[in-house]
């Protein structure tokens, strides 16, 4: 349940950022998450409905944008999904030698008043 | 935080130096931690945005949108790189030894200690969900120890880490080892700024762990397969464990050992004596 600290941390962030930009209130966090990037997305979506309770953030709306998990063949550089961190390319069964995308996290942007 | 023995709770988990056995009645109404930004040069970030408004797809009338683009990880990325330059700075060697529970972490640092802290000075971090069970046994065994107990955590993480040596104070030059709490998955995506991590597989467990659990071997250094001892009494192929895990870190290094019977054993202190040097 790591997801539960990531969320605190985001609620720090964001907390973080409205007080140096002097915003009075946050309306939606938009948080990118890889679905390889270690990070559970429905266990982060509790763990932050959990986080807001009580902060400056608990009507905040949470975007959350997963990214699919992509690689690159080490063989035949075939791009294909990768459902796990570690994938064998559809095409030539070798290890996929580069992800590519999927282990996003991030918080790409707030909306602000 | 105690002032006398520095024992504390911060941020949800406990720090036990065991450096004295009085009792602490810590109130801490103070947990709103209160992020003092000052930003008194009054640089207000008032962007424009007067261009042609392209992104009509975004339908919400009230509020500016701010990009932020920041990795979450970053906060405990960030204070992993000052542990590293904290160690780097004293020329201290740290170790953060990852595994399921129940692999032998606590007894591989048993037989270590003894082996090793005549050459040079040994400390240790524990980190375990509750007791000081482990800080206990590492202690008879002749190293100073902090144990930290993570609550309702699973993973240490880099704060955790900066308060534990700051407590513990390791000397110039000296090999610190933390024992991260028994879980394959939450401690790989956590960085403590360590100078090299160390996997530990029993071969009681499944030789496919490796694939179950690929973040924890594709972030290691060193592989100490253990139990060894009890190798002609299980199915457990060395060779498919060692063949799973190089194929997802082909630089992984494996040692074999059994931490009951000192197999093996002597290999891993030269490898620290070794790593510690370069």
């Amino acid at each position: 349940m790591h997801e539960l600290s990531l969320a605190m941390d985001v609620v720090d962030l964001v907390l973080g950022e409205a007080e140096k930009k002097k915003v009075s209130s946050v309306l939606e966090v938009e948080i990118e998450i890889g679905d390889i990037s270690g990070v559970e997305y429905e266990t982060f979506r509790t763990a932050m409905e959990i986080s807001v309770k009580g902060t400056l953030l608990e009507s905040t709306v949470l975007q959350l944008n997963r990214v699919k998990g992509m690689g690159k063949c080490s063989n035949c550089s075939h791009v294909f999904e990768m459902e796990q961190r570690v994938a064998l390319c559809p095409l030539c069964s070798h290890f996929a030698g580069k992800i590519i995308s999927g282990t996003e996290f991030r918080i790409v942007s707030l909306i602000v008043e | 935080m105690c002032d006398t023995c520095g024992c504390g709770e911060e941020n949800g988990f406990t720090l036990h130096t065991g450096k004295d056995q009085h009792t602490h009645e810590h109130s801490h109404g103070d947990q709103a931690h209160s992020h003092m930004h000052s930003h008194d040069d009054g640089h207000t970030h008032e962007h424009s945005h007067e261009h042609s408004h392209t992104h009509a797809l975004f339908t919400r009338q009230e509020g500016r949108k701010i990009e932020l683009n920041l990795d979450i990880m970053s906060q405990n990325n960030l204070l992993a790189q000052r542990n590293r330059r904290y160690f780097e700075g004293r020329g201290i060697f740290c170790l953060n030894i990852v595994s399921s529970p129940g692999s032998g972490k606590t007894s591989i640092l048993e037989k270590t200690i003894p082996a090793l802290k005549d050459k040079f000075p040994v400390s240790i971090i524990e980190g375990d969900q509750q007791t000081q069970q482990d800080a206990e046994r590492i202690r008879k065994s002749g190293a100073p120890v902090v144990q930290i107990n993570t609550g309702t955590g699973c993973h240490l993480d880099a704060n955790m880490i900066r308060s534990a040596y700051s407590a513990l104070n390791p000397g110039e030059g000296s090999v610190l080892i933390i024992e991260n709490v028994g879980n394959l998955v939450c401690p790989a995506l956590f960085d403590l700024g360590e100078q090299k991590r160390v996997v530990v597989i029993s071969v009681t467990e499944g030789e496919d762990k490796p694939l179950k659990y690929p973040y924890m071997f594709q972030s290691s250094d060193l592989c100490l397969i253990n139990k060894i001892d009890l190798l002609p009494y299980v199915d457990f192929d060395i060779d498919k464990v060692i063949e799973y895990a190089k194929s997802l870190k082909p630089g992984l290094e494996f040692i074999k050992i059994s931490a009951r019977t000192g197999e093996g054993m002597q290999d891993w202190f030269d490898w620290i004596s070794k790593n510690r040097q370069v």
